[in-house]
């Protein structure tokens, strides 16, 4: 084997000061699968981005085939054929397979595009490296992981030998999944090289042939897969051993709170995100809502949160249709929402500590006079919540984009979790940020629950849904596949299945479930 | 640990101060860059360029009467400049303030010329009349961009000219003097004109409702939940939107008010400075409004200070057109350099980068000297 990529002494600060990466020297291999493991906010994303020509490094050097190159665009990196997929597919929906796959090197004729040679060009690919799609189909009408293959047959096109994969299975089902492990091995057969980026350990073990660890924006270690367990690897990957087991007694359901019957949401194009779901919520129960993203577990906490129109259904909360209430009145009445987004929906990067912690409080009495605000009693509180969130920060007054994802998030769940709430809806509770912060956060959830108060958790990560929940919802095409009142005996396996709508239970089953 | 504290504790080592310091640096330079551009100008074209120099750059302060009028300059440009910082803290680039601020000064003449008072309310009055007036008219623009999804520049970029062209009206049919020159309205009631604060000075009590208002505006903004909402709403609508804040009503409230602040301001000028309407266009004092409100950072607390330098520059601009005969231009010339400066966001950007680099890396080797 040969080497095909090396990085020497890469460094990279971002424009806030932040140091995401710190001395990479690393080495891939022409015809290995490499993967690039690490936390959130390692420094695998910026690494990345440095190889794509999309962010360029404060110092260091990247040598592609031994020759030193300078990617300063993305147009750059493929002129060196490294080519890239990422997580949020760049892919135009109303074009077909083909035109997608040609997008930027378009087939012509004449002064007209050829659209004969585009879908010929795309089944010789697809044919080549045993990726088929169907390349005259529209891309909105494909599911998730053929959308997938096209951007990799995209990449291919462009004469890609390096091909740089950020986290794909997270939008995967586990079957969709085995099928692009046998598509990579393929391409690596072929002699291309695979840099794989993921933090589930279990599928760089499966599929990987040498995995580099990244810790804090440094290269930890670069290991032969065979060589090493899972456990080693996590090992490296926080400095110390983790147990990934979330720690719970059972639950003791209280009344019910929350009473959602027939909720449809319709969006503008027609498609319906909700369609009839009924769901009862109960004290002290963490009810998680699992799905393959865009299957309507989020769209129905933001409906519960009153973000989300309904077209039809009522929610009742304490036996009160709340139904037509603006935000704010469901807040107040003791709804809290951890967004699924934070920096987009659950902060204001330039605020400080303090004014973000504020918001949603600035009408309550106890931080406002007739006039002016209390100040006094908004520092306090913050000062508080960031001693019991254990906010790593220079103080309250700090601008909140400065900190790292998982202490934005503490500050985001601090906010939510101190208003006082009797539900409290949770979107994406973990997503990219540091173990430390996600167990805090989960253990918070566990605590909470003790003290009776009723939790909705959607989570992209299987086993954070299967570990936290009580009772769990499984979503298909917006509806309810599958209720489970207790997800001791509940496998990943099983519910890949329901989130597929392979298997799936009647109405009629859930229903008595709710009742029985 | 505590070692490395002591190191971060000193000045010039937290990434904030570094913000805070590159901001500085930034304005000073802008305004440095545009004054030196308009002495290179000024030395190419003036036939007496030392005596234009010394005019543009010490001339305000030169003698009393020179002082007194920077600030008749500087009263309706802090409030509009308020008025601005108000609205574009919330994200909406209203322009209304220019129009506002004339036909506040249309709505204070109408009044003062129907209605009969006493001389402590009347001005009042007018005042007030004006704000309310220009207050509704703003809703305007947020209504359309609320309601319909229309651009609130265009649209309040547009209202200016149909509002200049009412207000034309309104003087030239109701209240127009036949027996003067030009168009212009009836003289004002003694009652209705503001109180001189100091004699023939042309310093009016605007100037006390000006520091009153930049103290309310600053504690408006930063101290009541109103202006924290509009200031939430401007930083993240999704995010205001989330916690529960009606974007609607705040985006339209911001608009109201910082249009009645401009409609007021433009009432106060006409009644303090003048003895009719004699406007015959826009006046520019909200575009100035505008210049200001950037130069602040859209803080009010920045805006006075900000004002006089405006102020300053355009008095020894006109002193300057006055004794040696250049053009009064100038001044756009000086401010259209120092926005560009300031707007331009790669400006220094790659100085930054660089210090920013060099602050982590030293921050990381401290950190590494402690053992991690």
């Amino acid at each position: 084997m040969s080497e095909i990529l090396r990085v020497e002494h890469l460094m990279k600060v971002y424009g806030n000061g932040v140091m995401a990466n710190k001395d990479i020297n690393f080495t891939a291999e022409k015809g290995e699968i490499h993967a690039i493991c690490g936390e959130n906010g390692a420094g695998k994303s910026t690494l990345m981005k440095m190889l794509y020509g999309i962010e360029q490094p404060s110092e260091g050097d990247i040598y592609v085939k031994g020759e030193k190159v300078h990617l300063t665009s993305s147009a750059k990196a493929i002129e060196h054929s490294i080519g890239m997929v990422h997580q949020h597919f760049m892919l135009v929906p109303s074009l077909t397979v083909a035109e997608n796959v040609v997008l930027g090197v378009e087939p012509k004729r004449g002064i007209k595009f050829d659209a004969k040679e585009a879908v010929r060009l795309t089944e010789e690919i697809a044919q080549k490296y045993n990726l088929s799609v169907p390349a005259k189909e529209k891309v909105e009408n494909i599911s998730v992981g053929l959308k997938q293959r096209v951007e990799i047959i995209k990449a291919l096109l462009k004469g890609a030998e390096i091909l740089i994969l950020d986290e794909p299975t997270t939008v995967l089902t586990p079957q969709e999944t085995e099928e692009l492990f046998v598509e990579l091995k393929h391409l690596r057969d072929e002699g291309h090289t695979i840099l794989f980026i993921s933090h589930k350990l279990y599928e760089v073990k499966k599929l990987c042939d040498r995995v580099t660890v990244m810790r804090g924006g440094r290269m930890i270690a670069t290991k032969n897969v065979s060589e090493v367990s899972e456990a080693d690897i996590s090992r490296m990957m926080v400095g110390r051993d983790v147990v990934e087991v979330i720690e719970k007694d059972r639950a003791v359901p209280g009344d019910t709170v929350l009473k959602l019957s027939g909720v449809t949401c319709v969006n503008s194009s027609g498609r319906k995100l909700l369609d009839n779901v009924s769901l009862n919520v109960r004290k002290g129960v963490i009810l998680g809502l699992a799905g393959v993203e865009g299957n309507g577990q989020h769209e129905l906490l933001e409906a519960i949160a009153g973000i989300e129109k309904l077209t039809a259904g009522t929610i009742q909360f304490h036996g009160r249709d709340i139904t037509n209430d603006s935000i704010r009145a469901r807040r107040e009445a003791g709804v809290s929402h951890i967004p699924e987004d934070r920096m987009a929906e659950g902060t204001a990067k330039k605020f400080s500590i303090t004014n973000n912690i504020l918001a949603g409080r600035q009408r309550n009495p106890r931080y406002t006079g007739k006039v002016l605000f209390k100040m006094k009693e908004i520092r306090a509180e913050a000062d508080t919540l960031v001693r019991e969130y254990q906010v790593k920060c220079s103080g309250r007054e700090q601008e909140i984009g400065m900190l790292s994802g998982g202490n934005i998030q503490k500050v985001v769940v601090a906010r939510e979790f101190s208003a006082g709430p009797e539900v409290i809806l949770v979107d994406q509770p973990t997503r990219g940020i540091d173990i430390g912060a996600a167990t805090f956060i989960r253990n918070r959830l566990v605590q909470l629950r003790d003290e009776g108060k009723a939790i909705l958790v959607n989570s992209a990560d299987l086993n954070e849904v299967l570990g936290l929940s009580d009772s769990l919802a499984v979503f298909h095409n917006g509806r309810i596949t599958g209720y489970f009142e207790d997800t001791s005996a509940l496998t990943e396996e099983e519910l890949g299945l329901y989130m597929l709508g392979i298997k799936k239970q009647t109405a009629e089953e859930i229903e008595e479930k709710f009742h029985g | 640990m505590d070692k490395l504290k002591v190191r971060l504790r000193r000045p010039g080592m937290t990434q904030e101060t570094l913000e805070k310091r590159f901001s500085m640096l930034r304005t000073g330079l802008a305004v440095s860059i545009g004054i030196a551009l308009s002495i290179i100008i000024i030395l190419i074209v003036s036939d007496d360029p030392a005596l234009s120099i010394k005019y543009l750059l010490i001339g305000p302060v030169m003698n009393l009467n020179n002082f007194y009028s920077l600030f008749t300059m500087w009263i309706p440009i802090v409030i509009t400049g308020l008025a601005v910082c108000i609205m574009f803290s919330a994200n909406q680039f209203n322009l209304f303030a220019e129009g506002a601020f004339f036909f506040g000064a249309v709505v204070a003449s109408g009044v003062a010329l129907s209605v009969n008072l006493p001389a402590g309310i009347h001005p009042v009055v007018c005042v007030l009349a004006a704000a309310a007036v220009c207050g509704l008219m703003g809703a305007i623009p947020a209504l359309m961009r609320h309601k319909l999804g229309a651009s609130e520049m265009v649209a309040s970029l547009m209202l200016n000219y149909a509002v200049l062209q009412l207000g034309l009206f309104i003087i030239s049919y109701f209240f127009r003097d036949a027996n003067a020159g030009s168009v212009a309205s009836r003289k004002y009631p003694e009652s209705a004109k503001l109180l001189e604060l100091i004699p023939r000075s042309n310093i009016h009590v605007g100037l006390i409702v000006a520091v009153v208002l930049v103290v309310l505006v600053y504690f408006f903004m930063y101290h009541t939940r109103w202006g924290y909402e509009i200031r939430l709403v401007g930083q993240n609508e999704k995010f205001a939107k989330y916690t529960g804040v009606s974007i609607g009503a705040v985006t339209v409230f911001s608009q109201v008010l910082g249009s009645a602040l401009a409609g007021g301001a433009g009432a106060m000028e006409t009644l303090g400075l003048y003895s009719r309407f004699s406007y015959t266009s826009l006046t520019g004092h909200g575009w100035d409004g505008v210049t200001l409100a950037i130069l602040a950072g859209r803080n009010p607390k920045y805006i006075p200070l900000a004002a006089l330098f405006l102020a300053y520059l355009r008095k020894g601009a006109d002193l300057m057109s006055m004794k040696t005969g250049m053009q009064t231009d100038f001044v756009s010339i000086i401010q259209a350099v120092i926005l560009v400066f300031l707007l331009a966001e790669q400006f220094l950007s790659r100085y930054r980068q660089k210090k920013t680099y060099a602050l982590s890396k030293q921050l990381e080797t401290a950190r590494e000297e402690m053992g991690g």
